[in-house]
């Protein structure tokens, strides 16, 4: 029986494919709910203001509500009521006077509006949530846009398909990367197209990146909060459409210039990575606000406590946990990642929090479901998968304990390169990150570009700021200073921030250079966090997830002689790393020679690598082409004390060997070392040399 | 027999540069082993820098990071 309301007809229509699905003639909707009773697909005309029919899902097959409406165009503007109970002590917040967005909506039109109607109970009653609050919510809410699945030309481009072993990533943010970029026209700067603008591309292109790594860009609302203090969300954690690509980088072309945005860097060879947010999502916990699959099925789509419904499992320290354990949950992830990587043409993903997506009763489980559905993905299974191997849950920590297939963030080389060039005695850890952490990764057929190596994230002190700070200053948060991490490993070197002190500038400089160039020769998969190749300054915030403003946007202009001279330095080791196979090793058994040496020119002693020491590093492969140009042995060497060391370079094999830089004097290049001789190794310095 | 050598030779060789089955020593490695927990975090104490962002007041309505008053968070899932 066909249901009608306003001249709408609605038919059974198909639970196949869930979602809004124009097929040319008509739109089919269908959602899952386990435990709802009906559900109503509200339309609205073009405003998003006017609600123009109400129509009952007519069907209900295998727990999919399911309705098609002939007639009914891309551009449709909709929302779902659901019915149920609402009984908060056993997991259930149905409540149909609050508007819901679908979760697999491509598009939204709208932003959240806070409202006390956005609340399934009444705030200020004591009993918080186990009231229930009548409101209509739907003035408050973004409409859900259906779109045509074949509006775009791809024109057939083919894809960069980087090999991991050549993968450099460039960590940014598309309003942060773009606002301030006086080569980016006005109207672009913080969108999409911005982002994809030929002055952003040709940029990046420049430095010898290969993979671009966009902080959240799927549709996330602003933390209520937040606006209170007159903040915004700048990160973007906090997503609420899995397949809508956030309204709020919009630029003319719409939703279109995401699209652009990708082709734009798949014509310049540059893969687009994102990280994606599945862990949690924007609802929060039971005093949070009903948005969409609270209302929906709470009780599917999120852990609760086992004896306590009422109440969230918090793995994620955001308030709610999105139960990966559910088949249908899972298949949300599974249909949004092949959204993204089929029809948004996206290279690969990095997974936030990527240890909740492995939880199962029990704990981390690498064979979990969320691991074993990727696995047997034919799709997903040949992108990039990229995990951040942690959450604040038991258990959580879990860097190494990926599955096959996965590169993880290696925090231990992030902690590890900041206390060896701070200074502090960690050579025989230093090792090991900088051959690829095969203590981490050497097994089950694991390669070394699982360890993705870096200094610094989006999360935490910018490279500068790891140079010129002792402390966090997040006072700008609002938050007294409380918010962000105390466990930095930086240090200033004589004064806090910004000082015109000539030799602490200098030092600090200095110690840049060595990072970067610790990054680009360390095997593994190195990551930039975007501006530091020129020493992009966050004046000392290490959390800059509410600062949509000068303290997190990337200044492009009015920088110092210094910044230059950084940025062109790395280009340099960028270049070296991409032209040398000895800087990017691609399997653990290549028949590589590793060789430590102490600055006496003898190998290293047990009790040197226990006092800690200045180190020399050999790496060689006698089996490498013939090719002009292509290096068979490096010796790298490394002072992380402040007072020069003269240190004897060894002689093997045959030639001399030839200085191709050193932190400490850039000018030094072309020095040639042909018998057993001291080189004077500055304080805090590296020197690269090779043969032949 | 000539043969039976040259076949386990390969054999050998094969093995020694196979990215399968337990580690191996490289022809000339003399890398100490890390020591891990020197420096990097522990389970105890997990990698702080989540991505998630900054924590908003326990009494926020938006409700977005305190827990059930009394119930500490417990891995695993509640739901059937």
């Amino acid at each position: 029986m066909d249901t009608k309301s306003n001249h709408f007809v609605i038919e059974p229509g198909s639970w196949l494919q869930l979602g809004a699905n124009y097929d040319g003639e008509g739109v089919n909707f269908a959602i899952f709910s386990a435990h709802a009773e009906r559900v109503e697909l509200c339309l609205y005309d073009p405003t998003g203001k006017i609600e123009i029919a109400r129509l009952e899902l007519p069907e209900y097959t295998h727990e999919i509500w399911h309705g098609y409406v002939p007639g009914l165009k891309p551009g449709t503007l909709y929302g779902f009521r659901v019915h149920g109970p609402y009984d908060p002590e056993n997991g259930h917040r149905f409540n149909p006077n609050k508007l819901l967005i679908d979760p697999y909506a491509r598009e939204f039109v709208g932003d959240v509006d806070w409202n006390e109607a956005h609340f399934a109970y009444d705030l200020l009653h004591e009993d918080k949530d186990l009231t229930f609050d009548e409101r209509d919510s739907a003035p408050f809410m973004p409409k859900c846009r259906v779109i045509d699945p074949n509006e775009f030309d791809w024109q057939d481009r083919n894809r960069p398909s980087i090999a991991w072993p050549a993968t450099i990533v460039y960590e940014t943010h598309v309003k942060g990367f773009t606002q301030l970029n006086p080569a980016i026209p006005m109207d672009l700067r913080g969108t999409f197209e911005g982002m994809g603008h030929k002055a952003s591309v040709d940029y990046i292109k420049s430095l010898g990146i290969t993979s671009v790594e966009l902080m959240p860009v799927h549709y996330f609302p602003d933390d209520q909060h937040l606006l209170e203090k007159g903040l915004h969300n700048f990160w973007g954690y906090n997503t609420l459409g899995f397949f809508a690509p956030a309204s709020r980088y919009y630029g003319p072309k719409g939703i279109q210039g995401f699209r652009d945005m990708v082709r734009s860097f798949h014509d310049a060879g540059i893969e687009v990575i994102l990280d994606v947010v599945y862990n949690h999502t924007a609802e929060g916990n039971e005093l949070g606000p009903t948005l969409s699959f609270k209302g929906i099925d709470n009780f599917s789509y999120y852990r609760t406590m086992p004896d306590q419904h009422r109440y969230y499992i918090n793995d994620t320290g955001t308030g709610n946990t999105v139960n990966t354990s559910h088949p249908r949950v899972l298949q949300l992830i599974m249909d949004s990642l092949r959204y993204w990587t089929e029809s948004m043409h996206v290279d690969g993903f990095r997974f936030d929090l990527g240890t909740i997506l492995g939880r199962e009763p029990q704990g981390f489980d690498e064979r979990g479901g969320f691991f074993d559905a990727i696995t047997q993905d034919p799709v997903l299974s040949k992108v990039k998968l990229i995990g951040e191997p942690w959450d604040i849950g038991p258990g959580g920590y879990q860097v190494g304990g990926f599955p096959p297939g996965w590169a993880e963030w290696n925090d231990k080389y992030r902690d590890t390169v900041r206390e060896y060039w701070k200074g502090t005695n960690v050579s025989t850890d230093f090792a090991a990150r900088l051959l690829g952490s095969g203590d981490l990764y050497d097994q089950r057929g694991r390669r070394p570009w699982a360890s993705v190596n870096f200094i610094a994230a989006h999360d935490g002190f910018t490279l500068n700021d790891l140079v010129s700070y002792n402390e966090k200053h997040n006072d700008a948060n609002g938050e007294d200073n409380n918010d962000g991490h105390n466990d930095n490993r930086s240090y200033n070197y004589g004064a806090e921030g910004p000082t015109e002190d000539e030799g602490i500038n200098a030092v600090r400089d200095r110690q840049k250079r060595n990072f970067l160039a610790t990054l680009f020769f360390s095997h593994g998969t190195p990551m930039l966090l975007a501006g530091d190749e020129f020493g992009r300054s966050q004046m000392g915030n290490n959390n800059g997830y509410c600062q949509d403003s000068d303290i997190s946007w990337v200044h492009w202009e009015n920088l110092p002689e210094t910044c230059e001279e950084l940025r062109e330095f790395t280009r340099q080791i960028i270049k070296l790393r991409r032209e040398q196979p000895l800087l990017r090793r691609e399997n653990w058994r290549d028949g590589l020679e590793i060789k430590w040496f102490n600055a006496g020119g003898g190998f290293q002693t047990p009790e040197q690598w226990d006092e800690g020491s200045t180190l020399g590093l050999h790496i060689g492969r006698t089996d490498l082409r013939e090719e002009e140009g292509i290096w068979h042995d490096v010796l790298l060497l490394f002072n992380p004390f402040e007072g020069n060391v003269p240190f004897r370079i060894p002689q093997f094999g045959e030639g001399g060997w030839v200085l191709e830089l050193t932190t400490s004097d850039l000018s030094k290049r072309g020095l040639v070392i042909t018998k057993e001789k001291d080189f004077e190794l500055e304080g805090r310095s590296l020197a690269l040399f090779r043969r032949p | 027999m000539k043969r039976l050598i040259i076949a386990l030779s390969t054999v050998a060789l094969l093995s020694a540069c196979s990215d399968s089955g337990e580690k191996q020593k490289d022809p000339i490695n003399n890398t100490p082993p890390s020591q891990p927990g020197n420096t990097a975090p522990t389970d105890r104490s997990p990698s702080p820098q989540t991505g998630t962002g900054g924590q908003s007041p326990a009494t926020s309505p938006s409700g977005t990071t305190n827990t059930a008053p009394g119930n500490p968070p417990q891995t695993g899932s509640g739901n059937p």
